[in-house]
């Protein structure tokens, strides 16, 4: 009896499998097996000579050229451009097998177009001189619209626009086709006097193939450059030359019981995250950001308090207003805490001049009132917010705030936007949100391609170097950028690379960790200015 | 036992009549596609070429009738040079060949010695029109197409002045005083064919 059930059962797995095998090959009429695609991909953006709004679908055959610092690295034929839009168009290569750990300048020629030589989006032809192109794995995208390429060198193309090609395209006007017709050089199916009055204004330019240089000069240490792969969650620190300095924090967490919903706390009534897993995370991301310089060590925690902050005005939510507030804050809701009486309900100024503690972190939930991050002492200064005063703290202390019903991300923000303003304070200048002139090295470390096309830094914790926007962390354009260069500060090389939102993962939380990473930490001073920007906000007294 | 191959011959069954059943549906999809694409190919067929403009039909006009009335002929230049002073010359480029001929583009590239500048070039009626004119980097290029501006298509035309070169040495010094010819881009072109006479076009301008 058992065996007999033991071969029905082989009897209807194996007819199922048949079946199944057999609907694969009826829906498909081939067998598909799971294959894992090969995304190593660059795809390319130029712009090329002429009018293309009213021409359907152009393609070109076109040829890619890559050449690393050594020489030519890979050559790609007859590779389809096709319009992305207006005279733009974009042609894809596969990058699987390239090393990623070189630069490229790239030599781009499309059919009936002289080719060009890129160098970096804002290098190109005789400027072209070192390749300053970084290919990472996976898909990159890179922008070379700056500069145009010119038409008019027709089939046989041998690189210049010369007679014969002009005779040809004159003798071809007023032909039309539905195939490939090598003087139409707008693909639009008819040769034009367009067509002939572009060559002509290549020639009268005398325009050729840009010339590829028969050595490269070299002058970057491509090695240095972390690629995607590298990329993690946690990035590779790099050692800290100014040994390290611990901070004893002091947390206080606000998580009132709610009474009318079965004496549940805030936190486990909504569903918000636990603070404790939080801060460890938080701490260790700082560790590894600043290259093991800056340390956390809570000393003390006020944990679980059932009670709300004292807004500024007098303010205290009871349990209905606090979730009626979340729906529709009132302007207490919106009001500030006010932070000397936490400092005095929590002896925590007195804890601070006994040097019990460093720094003050306040854990709440949406409208408690918390700055980002904020500061009191007797020279105190703007980080994110004023300073505040009116207490008996007589040393610096950094306040965070931090929200339970947010993430990481947030409370890496946080410390984000107290270096930035800190640094802001020791500089003297704020390249964040305006443009300008920025002559300290925190001046051009700050800027986006918001506020300096072509001259992007690291940018700031809302504007990535490549951001269009606010937040906009995962922006794949490609902006040339020094961010890496700041690794070797105070031994800057100037030298700007290509980068997009692929260096960190086009993620927000990962961004912020990559900047905080790139900020300074080496030894000794430049210009009176430390070259360990941490030191700033983790030294204040 | 029963139970088994009553089981096999159930499963059977429902197997086959999956199979049918999907063999049908993606009868009638193939079915489908071919008929969709059938009536994209007429689609195609009966679409027309690409229509040509006002401009264009007018530069065919004008070129066809000019074409009705010359000869494809070997065409060529040919030179004069004229000594101004110790160190200064004008040279004088010709476009030569049959009276009928004629030319709707043409190349003349030199490659001018060290110490040799080219201090004026004053492009001829040979053409109508000279898109480009450069001289750089020890070679100098001018180009001659024909133009259809006005009311008719004009041609390069033989036996007429191509350019005037007024050159000069730097420092009074000219080791070589022979600028070549570059056979390879130096062309004559007739409705995209060439019709440049290599044997008596000039290969070398000897500086007296």
């Amino acid at each position: 009896m058992k065996n007999n059930n033991l071969r029905i059962v082989f009897a209807v797995i194996s007819l199922s499998i048949i079946i199944l095998i057999s609907l694969l090959i009826s829906s498909t009429n081939k067998l598909v097996f799971f294959n894992r695609a090969t995304d190593n991909q660059l795809n390319i953006l130029i712009k090329l000579q002429g009018q293309y709004d009213q021409i359907a679908n152009p393609t070109f055959k076109t040829k890619v050229v890559l050449y690393g610092q050594s020489g030519l690295t890979r050559e790609y034929s007859n590779q389809t451009l096709t319009k992305d839009h207006q005279n733009i168009f974009k042609v894809t290569i596969n990058t699987t097998g390239l090393s990623f750990n070189q630069m490229y300048a790239i030599f781009i020629k499309p059919d009936k177009y002289l080719g060009k030589l890129f160098c970096s989006p804002t290098s190109s032809s005789a400027n072209c001189k070192t390749p300053q192109i970084i290919i990472a794995a996976g898909s990159n995208d890179l922008d070379l619209t700056q500069d145009l390429l010119f038409s008019g060198d027709i089939s046989p193309q041998d690189g210049k626009i010369a007679a014969d090609d002009i005779s040809k395209i004159s003798n071809q006007v007023g032909k039309t086709s539905t195939d490939y017709l090598s003087t139409d050089i707008n693909s639009d199916g008819r040769v034009q006097t367009v067509d002939y009055s572009l060559a002509i204004y290549s020639m009268s330019k005398n325009y050729i193939d840009d010339p590829i240089p028969s050595s490269w000069n070299v002058s970057i240490t491509p090695t240095s450059i972390p690629t995607q792969p590298q990329i993690s969650t946690t990035p590779t620190p790099i050692p800290s030359q100014v040994g390290s300095v611990t901070r004893r924090v002091m947390v206080i967490d606000f998580n009132p019981v709610i009474e009318s919903q079965g004496n549940k706390k805030i936190r486990d009534l909504k569903g918000w995250a636990n603070p404790v897993p939080l801060e460890s995370q938080y701490i260790n991301d700082v560790k590894i950001a600043s290259g093991g310089y800056l340390n956390y060590q809570i000393v003390l925690r006020k944990g679980d308090l059932d009670q709300y902050p004292t807004k500024n005005n007098g303010y205290v939510f009871t349990d209905e207003e606090y979730l009626s507030a979340l729906n529709s804050p009132t302007d207490n809701a919106r009001a500030i805490i006010n932070y000397n009486k936490v400092l005095n309900d929590y002896e925590v100024c007195q804890k601070l001049n006994n040097n019990e503690i460093d720094e003050l972190w306040l854990w709440g939930g949406p409208w408690f009132g918390y700055y980002e991050v904020t500061m009191t002492g007797p020279s105190a200064f703007y980080t994110n917010s004023s300073p505040f005063s009116g207490n008996s703290c007589n040393k610096n202390m950094i306040v965070m705030g931090f929200s339970y019903e947010r993430g990481i991300s947030e409370m890496v923000e946080n410390l984000g936007h107290g270096l930035e303003g800190t640094l802001s304070h020791f500089f003297g200048e704020n390249s964040t949100t305006t443009s300008g002139n920025y002559t300290t090295p925190w001046g051009k470390f700050a800027l986006s391609e918001k506020v300096a096309p072509g001259k992007s830094g690291c940018g700031w914790m809302h504007y990535a170097p490549n951001s269009a926007s606010d937040y906009d962390w995962s922006n794949k354009r490609t902006v040339s950028s020094t961010c890496d260069d700041w690794l070797n500060y105070p031994n800057l090389t100037n030298v700007a690379l290509l980068i997009d939102c692929n260096r960190w993962n086009c993620d927000g939380y990962q961004y912020k960790k990559w900047w905080l990473a790139h900020l300074p930490k080496a030894s000794g001073k430049t210009n009176n200015y430390w070259n360990n920007w941490w030191k700033y906000f983790a030294e204040l007294n | 036992m029963k139970r088994l191959v009553v089981c096999i011959l159930l499963l059977s069954f429902l197997f086959i009549a999956i199979w049918l059943a999907e063999n049908c549906l993606y009868q009638k999809k193939v079915g489908s596609i071919e008929a969709k694409k059938d009536i994209q190919q007429t689609q195609l067929t009966k679409k027309q070429l690409p229509t040509l403009t006002q401009t264009d039909v007018s530069f065919i006009t004008k070129r066809d009738k000019v074409l009705e009335t010359i000869i494809k002929s070997p065409l060529y230049f040919s030179v004069k040079t004229q000594k101004f002073s110790v160190n200064r010359w004008t040279i004088t480029i010709k476009l030569e060949g049959e009276i009928k001929g004629a030319a709707d583009a043409a190349d003349l590239r030199l490659e001018l010695p060290e110490n040799l500048t080219v201090s004026n070039i004053k492009v001829g009626p040979a053409f109508p029109f000279y898109p480009r004119k450069v001289a750089v980097n020890n070679y100098l290029l001018i180009s001659g197409v024909a133009s259809a501006d006005n009311n008719q298509m004009v041609f390069g035309e033989p036996n007429k002045i191509f350019a005037e070169l007024t050159v000069q040495t730097i420092n009074n010094q000219l080791d070589i005083k022979k600028i070549v010819v570059d056979k390879n881009d130096t062309k004559i072109y007739l409705n995209g064919e060439s019709i440049l006479d290599i044997n008596k076009s000039i290969k070398i301008i000897d500086l007296p």
